[in-house]
């Protein structure tokens, strides 16, 4: 095709190009020009990330062609700050807390500015509505928000905010993420935006049928297509299936038996661009068998239906079963009974950033960059399915849009592209497609959960039974702790004295569901709602109710884990406070709702081997400090916390402290950004290593100041003699110093969760689970429409004990967007839908309710402490707890407003209307 | 997901568009603000050999108050509508209802004509490729079966365009051009009520102008869409009324025009016909509301079940006859 010349204006510089006709904008500015600060999340306009001002506008950079902005004017991230100066919007962004995993951001940004130019001083309303083209998935649109207000010049909550007052000079102070400005900047690279010489680009040949056995695959007409370089199925690979544990070995990369649904990985090209890779896709040949094939959990559990793994009779993937007490004596002598059957479908992650894969596989190993929560736990599997050692595998640190659980395992896309780059010798790019991202990636179980909960006549809770069925898809990923987080966040929350949970994952032909944060949902919505029930028909206050059951430090759950730190009764007073919920509980007009929930969370539990971390501290010449941890930042903000840790450890000022982090052939082992375990581990890994540095410099300072190092104080930057701060050298001295004596600073640590290695999810679920529990409580204030059952959220409040904070900031972000993720997402708005044949309806953000800037309120965020004794300065987990009590609160809102118990989630529009007609008729008796 | 290969010609003028289409006859698809066709394009929804650009008609591009009414040039984007004082205050609850299409950025793409020529959408065909090969192909891709409706045998895809319902609803015209003939014709007969064909344009006419009446005094309309979110989201159901206070606070004429429940706008005839002359009160809203409810025609091609979607065209038209009345009442005592 012939190509057009045009030119443009960009960034301010005129642009001369030749493209073809067909080529998009984003394309262009992307692959062309390498302005890769615009991003791509769905390519068909909906999220925003490609966002670009045209003349002043903000436009979908994927949906313009390229000839068509001949003339113009466009002005991308990368055009808006003068060199090092941050345009304002950037620096309020910056400042304020608007950015987390900064995928959005490019396109936030500029979409912000485009607005402040037109209105200078817009309302909260207005700048919803201008960014509600535009999704976020990690700050709930709160911080966001703040930063445009900030912008234009109006008083934000942020800025009036007293500090927390913080006894350490780093720790425990508001602290802008040192990843914010690159982010704002758009300079910030995520594994698409990497361009290698000589890369050839990747596509999946994906199963068509949701159960299906592979006679045969015939690649020889791909293979013959020009500009094919490798075209590779299961043949290539070797026999070796993929498990989280050694039990739940049931997947193979690229299957050779049977593909189990629809989008599974079959065959896969690395060809010289993106089209010919497709269309060599295109002649592959496989030959079908098609098998019977089941979706529905509770029927894949029955008999008589069709085996999903041969080696799995019942299609059970795991059950957990846990039975402590005596809990049908305990309920049949409960003074009240609450019972009910709870469902819900399927939830996806919806990072904003697509998953993509740049693969360079060379005579030295692998070089690969991929979204990751944590590189080690990518390593060693890709070192086995490749037949390597782990020591060849080198999984590269790279910023990742996102995470939520879903990038936790192995995806079959990093071994694919590792494959083709093998075979070929050549870098790869795999990106996935928005429709790929929902479903070939893992997501987050649909759930059916049956719970009954007695009380006793002075409202204390005398037993919980909750039966638990998961629809797991196709393949085991995390089931095992998938099907235990309900009942351990159940158990650390309230006082049970007996307490029975089973849960059964079941296989089904749909796509492979992980791990989430507030999964199954129904669970906690479940034992929230009867909770509230029997407030109800006790009479008691909800909040009351609560506090009486709530769990205390030193407590230990049924299953005997011990509760070290607990703030849980004062998040519950401190958010109803907020909330206004002793004015409002009980006295709000009909249809208006108030409701709470409670939640506690796990940090770091036992993960074997692979459980604990280790940290490096090194000093440069000039004296600044290299911190080196295996630890991931997938937007929550890791980087800038143990750079926080190491800085207030060793007494300098933050700005000394650069990180190294996430790199598998630098970085020591890290668990993993997973079981809010980052802070608590990899940050309690890096204050050892610091500390020990620390001793290491106060050895050599006092030689230099001839004293005992006993008596010697590091901060600020110097080391002085305890009470005579004229005594003092300069720490970057010190190094030097110890440079110059061949003693260089070296500084190292570790630290592995204080739990118990003999606990095993399945067989042995007793013992301490984590070596600390946060707790969180959640209130939100709703109105229903009740012509039309829409569920308008007017307030949200949520507290979280964190133990102690180590960037107040962050903290907040982590509440404000757990507050999302468990109430508008996970109780109103989100689910998936399937065809007859297992096609997933809407694996798009067009059908998929992911809600916009302007269908949350300004969420009000609380931190509590509780100073755990394990933790680093005394810190937990920053802010996922709320994610669960938010659940409860949303459900226990509509439930407030309506007058019924809601029984599926998410309760959209048509279930709310449903539940108000079936009062109306009486067909419902709440009693 | 690139881009299928297609030949681009970007016009000067309306007479050389109209040549173009003439010219490459069926192998030609036309480009406006493009926020629906790329991702047609994309999903190989459409294949074209040419693609028309549109952007560069100047002469389309244009908003006029006329002693008739409103002219607007097909090629004037949703954005510029929405800040147009003319209909900000001429016309307010057009303005509302623009302000509910998609999201602020693809407004400023987006164009009134080509929001109106939307292809209707359903949501077993509005998919990838892949996902659509996976199905097998619907009765719309030449294949015998409906994936929507169980035995159907014609492609009921959803008209999801706002604005249709109100234009109808205040007897907007449209002005179509092709190199032979230019034609004018009410919007309502616009569109033809087949889900693969939703609009009347041959291969060789360009949609060139949309016109809009004054409204005369004692009339007030208003438009209500469903959604779920306040934003990005097609219209699972959308009401546009127009109601005309006769003397003594009667109805003196009314039209209600039900959008994104069924293949095309629907007007619901018994309204117009049978309650001119009836005072407004809750009884005849009734009326009218089991009216809409009755000539609506959702079927399971969305998200959103179809039995909601009809029971909220019943709410949606109330609201939306409340709302236009309160407006007859503001009109005329100004």
């Amino acid at each position: 095709m012939e190509k057009i010349s045009i030119s443009l204006k960009i960034n301010g510089r005129l642009e001369t190009l030749e493209v073809v006709p067909y080529r998009t904008l984003l394309e262009v500015l992307r692959e062309d020009l390498q302005l890769t600060g615009t991003k791509c999340g769905c390519e068909d306009g909906s999220c925003g990330t490609c966002t670009v001002l045209l003349n002043g506008d903000p436009i979908r950079s994927c949906l313009l062609l390229a000839v068509e902005a001949q003339g113009k004017e466009i002005l991308t991230i990368e055009g808006l700050a003068q060199g090092e100066k941050l345009h304002p919007v950037q620096e309020a962004f910056v400042k304020h807390g608007g950015i987390q995993c900064g995928f959005c951001t490019p396109g936030m940004i500029l979409t912000a500015k485009a607005l402040l130019d037109k209105n200078p001083t817009p309302t909260e309303r207005e700048v919803r509505q201008a960014l509600s083209g535009n999704l976020c998935r990690c700050t709930g649109y709160t911080k966001i928000v703040e930063s445009v207000m900030a912008a234009s010049g109006q008083e934000v909550p942020s800025s009036r905010k007293e500090d927390f007052v913080s006894p350490y000079s780093v720790v425990g102070r508001r602290t802008t993420r040192f990843d914010s400005i690159p982010k704002a900047k758009g300079e910030a690279k995520y594994s698409a935006d990497l361009y290698l010489p000589g890369m050839l680009y990747a596509k999946v040949l994906r199963s068509p049928y949701p159960h299906a056995k592979i006679l045969n695959i015939d690649t020889s007409q791909a293979e013959k297509l020009p500009g094919v370089r490798a075209v590779i199925t299961g043949k290539d690979a070797l026999p070796y299936r993929w498990g989280v544990f050694s039990y739940t070995r049931d997947m193979q990369f690229l299957p050779t038996d049977k593909a189990r649904f629809i989008g599974q990985e079959v065959a896969a090209v690395a060809a010289i661009s993106e089209e010919i890779a497709q269309e060599a896709i295109d002649l592959i040949k496989v030959e079908w068998e098609p098998l019977p094939f089941v979706l529905d959990p509770e029927e894949a559990l029955g008999e008589g239906a069709p085996q999903i793994h041969e080696d799995k009779p019942g299609n059970v993937s795991v059950r957990i079963f846990v039975n402590e007490g005596d809990v049908e004596k305990a309920l049949f002598e409960s003074y009240f009974v609450e019972e009910g059957r709870f469902s819900s479908p399927e939830e996806s992650y919806c990072q904003t950033e697509n998953y993509a894969v740049v693969a360079n596989f060379d005579s030295t190993g692998l070089d690969i960059w991929c979204p990751n929560a944590g590189p080690h736990m990518k390593a060693r599997p890709l070192s086995n399915a490749l037949g390597i050692p782990t020591s060849d595998v080198r999984v590269r640190k790279i910023n990742v849009g996102g995470h939520f659980g879903g990038r936790s395992e192995i995806s079959p896309g990093d071994f694919i592209a590792a494959l083709l780059s093998k075979k070929t010798g050549r870098p790869v790019k795999l990106v996935y497609t928005r429709e790929e991202n929902f479903n070939c990636v893992r997501q987050v179980h649909g759930s059916v959960t049956h719970c009954r909960v007695g009380v006793d006549r002075e409202g204390k809770l005398t037993a919980v039974d909750m039966k638990v069925i998961m629809d797991g898809g196709a393949y085991a990923s995390t089931g095992p702790i998938a099907a235990s987080v309900a009942y351990i966040m159940i158990e650390g929350t309230y006082k049970f004295p007996n307490f029975r949970y089973e849960a059964i994952r079941s296989y089904t032909n749909k796509p492979p569901r992980g791990m989430y944060p507030h999964h199954p949902r129904t669970s906690y919505a479940a034992l929230e709602l009867l909770l509230d029930s029997l407030a109800e028909k006790l009479g008691m206050d909800p909040l009351e109710f609560r506090i009486k059951n709530a769990v205390h430090e030193g407590y230990i759950t049924p299953t005997r884990t011990v509760i070290t730190s607990c703030g849980e009764v004062e998040t519950m007073r401190l958010a109803s406070e907020k909330a206004g919920w002793k004015e409002k509980w009980g006295h709000l007009p009909p249809y208006r709702g108030i409701g709470m929930g409670c939640a506690s969370m796990i940090s770091g539990f036992p993960m074997g081997i692979r459980g604990g971390s280790a940290a490096f501290v090194r000093f440069n010449e000039d004296g600044d400090v290299i911190v080196i941890s295996g630890v991931m930042d997938d937007g929550q903000g890791n980087d800038s916390m143990i750079a926080q840790i190491a800085a207030e450890e060793l007494g300098v000022p933050l700005t000394k402290v650069k990180v190294i982090t996430g790199d598998t052939s630098v970085t020591p082992s890290d668990q993993g950004a997973y079981s809010q375990a980052s802070t608590l581990i990899s940050g309690g890994a890096v204050k050892a290593a610091a500390a020990d540095a620390k001793e290491q410099l106060l050895e050599v300072a006092a030689q230099m100041l001839e004293t005992k190092k006993e008596g010697l104080v590091a901060r600020d930057g110097m080391i002085f003699v305890k009470d005579e701060p004229e005594r003092r050298v300069e720490i970057s001295k010190v190094a030097r110093k110890a440079l110059a004596m061949n003693r260089a600073i070296l500084g190292r640590g570790d630290r592995w969760p204080d739990a118990d290695p003999s606990r095993e999810w399945v067989k042995n679920p007793r013992g301490q689970i984590a070596s600390a529990i946060s707790f969180g409580t959640a209130v939100a204030e709703v109105e229903v429409d009740p012509e039309t059952g829409k569920v308008k959220v007017l307030n949200m409040v949520a507290a979280h004990d964190c133990g102690y904070p180590i960037n107040p900031m962050a903290v907040e972000q982590q509440i404000q967007r757990s507050a999302v993720e468990g109430g508008p997402q996970g109780v109103l708005m989100e689910k998936h839908l399937w065809t007859k044949r297992g096609q997933n309806l809407n694996a798009n953000f067009i059908d998929y309710w992911f809600p916009l800037s302007i269908d949350v309120p300004h969420i009000e965020p609380i931190i509590v402490t509780s100073q755990d004794p394990f933790g680093p300065f005394g810190a937990k987990e920053g802010g996922l707890s709320v994610s669960v009590a938010m659940i409860g609160a949303m459900a226990n809102a509509v439930r407030n407003a309506i007058g019924i118990t809601p029984k599926e989630l998410p309760i959209t529009p048509d279930v709310v209307l449903r539940l108000l007609e079936e009062k109306r008729r009486g067909f419902y008796k709440e009693v | 997901m690139n881009l299928p290969q297609f030949e681009f010609i970007q016009p000067r003028s309306v007479e050389e568009t109209c040549d173009l289409l003439k010219k490459h006859g069926e192998e030609a698809t036309l480009l406006a603000g493009g926020t629906a066709l790329i991702v047609y394009l994309r999903y190989r929804l459409k294949k074209p050999k040419v693609v028309i650009g549109l952007k560069g008609l100047t002469g389309l591009n244009y908003l006029s108050q006329q002693k008739e009414g409103l002219t607007i040039g097909s090629m004037v984007t949703l954005e510029t509508l929405e800040r147009s004082p003319m209909i900000f205050h001429g016309y307010p609850p057009l303005n509302s209802a623009i302000q509910q299409i998609a999201v602020p950025p693809v407004r400023n793409q987006a164009t009134l004509g080509g929001n109106i020529c939307l292809e209707n959408r359903c949501i077993f065909y509005n998919q990838s490729e892949f996902w659509r090969k996976t199905q097998g192909p619907c009765l719309r891709l030449g294949g015998g079966v409906c994936y929507a409706v169980e035995k159907g045998k014609r492609c009921q895809a959803v008209y999801s365009g706002d604005l249709a319902p109100l234009l109808i609803a205040l007897n907007a015209k449209v002005k179509i051009l092709s190199a032979q003939r230019e034609r004018t014709l009410p919007l309502a007969d616009f569109f033809t009520g087949r889900g693969e064909k939703p609009n009347i344009l041959n291969q060789d006419e360009l949609l060139t102008e949309i016109q809009i009446p004054l409204t005369e005094p004692g009339v007030g309309y208003a438009y209500e869409k469903l959604r779920v979110r306040e934003g990005m989201e097609f219209p699972m159901a959308g009401v546009a009324v127009r109601i005309k206070r006769g003397e003594n606070g009667t109805i003196e004429q009314i039209k209600i025009v039900l959008g994104a429940v069924g293949t095309a706008p629907i007007e619901v005839t018994k309204a117009s016909d049978l309650l001119v002359g009836q005072k407004f009160d809750d009884k005849i809203l009734e009326e009218f509301s089991n009216q809409a409810m009755e000539a609506a025609r959702p079927v399971g091609n969305q998200i959103m079940n179809s039995e909601y979607r009809r029971k909220m065209v019943g709410v949606l038209t109330k609201r939306a006859l409340r709302r236009a009345w309160a407006m007859t009442e503001k009109r005329e005592s100004s």
